[in-house]
């Protein structure tokens, strides 16, 4: 008479598959990263281009600890993702490159303000009537709200630095061609009707006032 | 009065408030015509500062196209036509600024022909530079030698910088103008409210015055009067002491009065004989109580009726009246003594006596009689 087989019970055959085919997924899902980039994370232009769900808020909150580091010159994006320091039409261009190829309609607009030749740039998302503001990234309201005229943003823009503004102006924009390209120029003094972004949509081939 | 100078004291204040107002909207007009103003003078001063900003960046350009012609670097190229292009920019900026004045506009206008030419030019360079051409390079940089678009923009620069200059002034000086008419017209305002206030001042002053000067007449008028009461009242108390101590007097009189009366009564009505005391008119007045034994009658039912008809005296002339000789005695004012005389009881029986007539006199004027009968026969 053969003597009993000692050793462990072992589970039915469906079960232990099911419970590898747990554990091979559960040990997959912490070694891949998380695609999702973080304020604390070093990242560049191309993680913000492939960034899948990338929004106003998003982009906005990925800039709170970064530096203001004045320069004449718009920075390539890279140059100031890597330093993480750059000022107001870095922050601006770069989003509305970004925002722009998330699908969102953006406007850059400078705004001239008085004194000592201060000019500040924000972009503007059309579809949410908001504004980035580089200056508004460590506050927890980061966006800020506004209508969609230049002269209301240049008004809420000047208000934010408590200086009163004279001219601001649409521009377009793009790394291929490193310089800003006036769409049009709006003068405080002039009469609101009479800025060029309250006219009515010019036909084909007439220019813009 | 009062009422006056009340209405004269709103009038006043209406007036001063109406003058506050006024001040008011005037000094927040002259405040926006101001922010106005400062509007158009950093205006100005940003368009001085564009033109400033492209003649650099038209300096830096040019410093970079050569550069670029000597090093033949790409990024001096690049940093050339950004500079062109800071130019371009502020040129956008600076004509939105000045966009309804025609003759710096087409100045402008110049200058952005100016730039571009640049921007060709160095295009031009970078191409022969990439193709290798140096002398190419050279030989265009001599022909632009000839040129002088620095100095001619520097030039136009200028001139647009000192006719914002001009136009700076000009707004100083209408800016200084408005302010010494504010500075008037509020001092006017605040002068008038004060003169205004001086005579609001006065006038409650002045009322208060004479209202404190009719408190005091009126306090004294008050004191006068007091006096007056007092004095009265003294006069009263005293008068009121007297009539006390005559009233009492006259109570005393009255009571002795009535004593004498009663005395008098007493006397009357101890007398056995029947006395009748008769008005002017011969009615009984009073009687004793003799009469109403002699009668048998009470005595309320003899008071008061003529004597006739209890009394009968013979008659002088036959039918005439039987109280004929009484009333005659008592109408003439004699006197009547032991005169024959019947008295009629209430059975209507005659009982015959002795009459005796005196007339009652008041000052010597008659007016009435005592009438005593004895009868002959007892009762």
């Amino acid at each position: 008479m053969a003597a009993p087989t000692r050793g462990r019970a072992r589970l039915p055959v469906p079960r232990r598959a099911a419970l590898s085919a747990v554990l091979v997924i559960g040990l997959s899902l912490l070694c891949v990263p998380s695609s999702a980039i973080k304020p604390t994370d070093y990242f560049y232009l191309q993680d913000l281009e492939k960034a899948p769900s990338m929004n106003p808020e998003k982009f906005a909150e990925l800039f709170e600890r970064f530096f203001y580091e004045f320069s004449r010159r718009v920075l390539p994006p890279d140059d100031f993702l890597r330093q993480r320091a750059g000022d107001c039409d870095d922050y601006a261009i770069l989003s509305a490159h970004i925002l722009g190829l998330k699908g969102y309609k953006t406007r850059l607009i400078q705004v001239q303000l008085t004194g000592d030749n201060v000019d500040h740039a924000v972009s503007y998302v059309t579809d949410k009537n908001v504004y980035l503001d580089y200056n508004k990234r460590k506050l927890r309201q980061k966006l800020v709200k506004s209508a969609p005229t230049v002269r209301d943003v240049a008004a809420l823009v000047a208000d934010s630095f408590q200086q009163s503004w004279t001219t601001a102006f649409e521009f377009t924009y793009s790394y291929d061609q490193p310089w800003k390209k006036p769409r049009w120029v709006i003068v405080k003094t002039d009469s609101p009707e009479r800025d060029a972004d309250r006219q009515p949509v010019p036909q084909k081939g007439q220019p813009r006032p | 009065m009062k009422d006056k100078t009340l209405y004269a004291i709103y009038l006043l204040f209406l007036i001063m408030g109406a003058i506050i107002v006024g001040v008011a909207i005037f000094a927040i007009r002259a405040i926006n015509r101001d922010a106005s103003s400062s509007d158009w003078v950093n205006q100005t001063h940003a368009a001085i500062y564009e033109l400033d900003a492209m003649l650099s960046n038209f300096q830096a350009g040019e410093g970079m196209m050569r550069t670029f012609a000597l090093t033949g670097d790409v990024r001096d190229f690049t940093e050339c036509r950004s500079d062109y292009f800071a130019v371009l920019e502020h040129h956008a900026v600076a004509l939105a600024l000045t966009r309804d004045n025609a003759d710096i506009q087409s100045s402008l206008a110049q200058l952005e022909a100016t730039v571009q030419a640049r921007l060709v030019l160095a295009d031009s360079i970078k191409e022969f530079t990439d193709a290798g051409k140096s002398d190419e390079v050279k030989r265009a940089l001599r022909r632009d030698a000839g040129t002088t678009p620095v100095a001619e923009f520097e030039l136009v620069i200028n001139r647009l910088r000192n006719r914002q200059f001009e136009l700076l002034s000009e707004r100083d000086r209408e800016s200084y103008r408005r302010a010494q008419t504010t500075r008037f017209v509020v001092g006017l305002g605040v002068a008038t409210n004060l003169l205004l206030f001086g005579a609001v001042a006065w006038l409650i002053r002045d009322t208060l015055a004479t209202r404190r000067q009719l408190t005091q007449t009126l306090q004294q008028a008050n004191t006068v009067l007091e006096q007056k009461v007092q004095e009265r009242t003294g006069e009263l108390t005293a008068a009121n002491r007297r009539l006390t101590r005559e009233n009492m007097a006259s109570k005393w009189t009255t009571l002795s009065q009535e004593r004498q009366l009663r005395y008098n009564h007493a006397i009357v009505n101890t007398v056995s004989d029947l006395v009748f005391v008769l008005s002017k008119a011969l009615n009984v007045t009073r009687l004793n109580p003799v009469v109403a034994h002699a009668t048998g009658l009470a005595e309320e039912e003899i008071l008061g009726r003529p004597i006739a008809q209890f009394l009968r005296l013979p008659a002088e002339e036959a039918g005439a009246p039987t109280t004929d000789r009484l009333l005659r005695a008592v109408t003439e004012g004699r006197e009547l003594t032991s005169y024959p005389a019947e008295l009629l009881d209430r059975f209507g029986k005659f009982r015959p006596g002795v009459l005796s007539v005196v007339p009652l006199r008041d000052d010597n004027l008659v007016v009435g009689a005592v009438v005593v009968l004895r009868l002959l026969s007892p009762l």
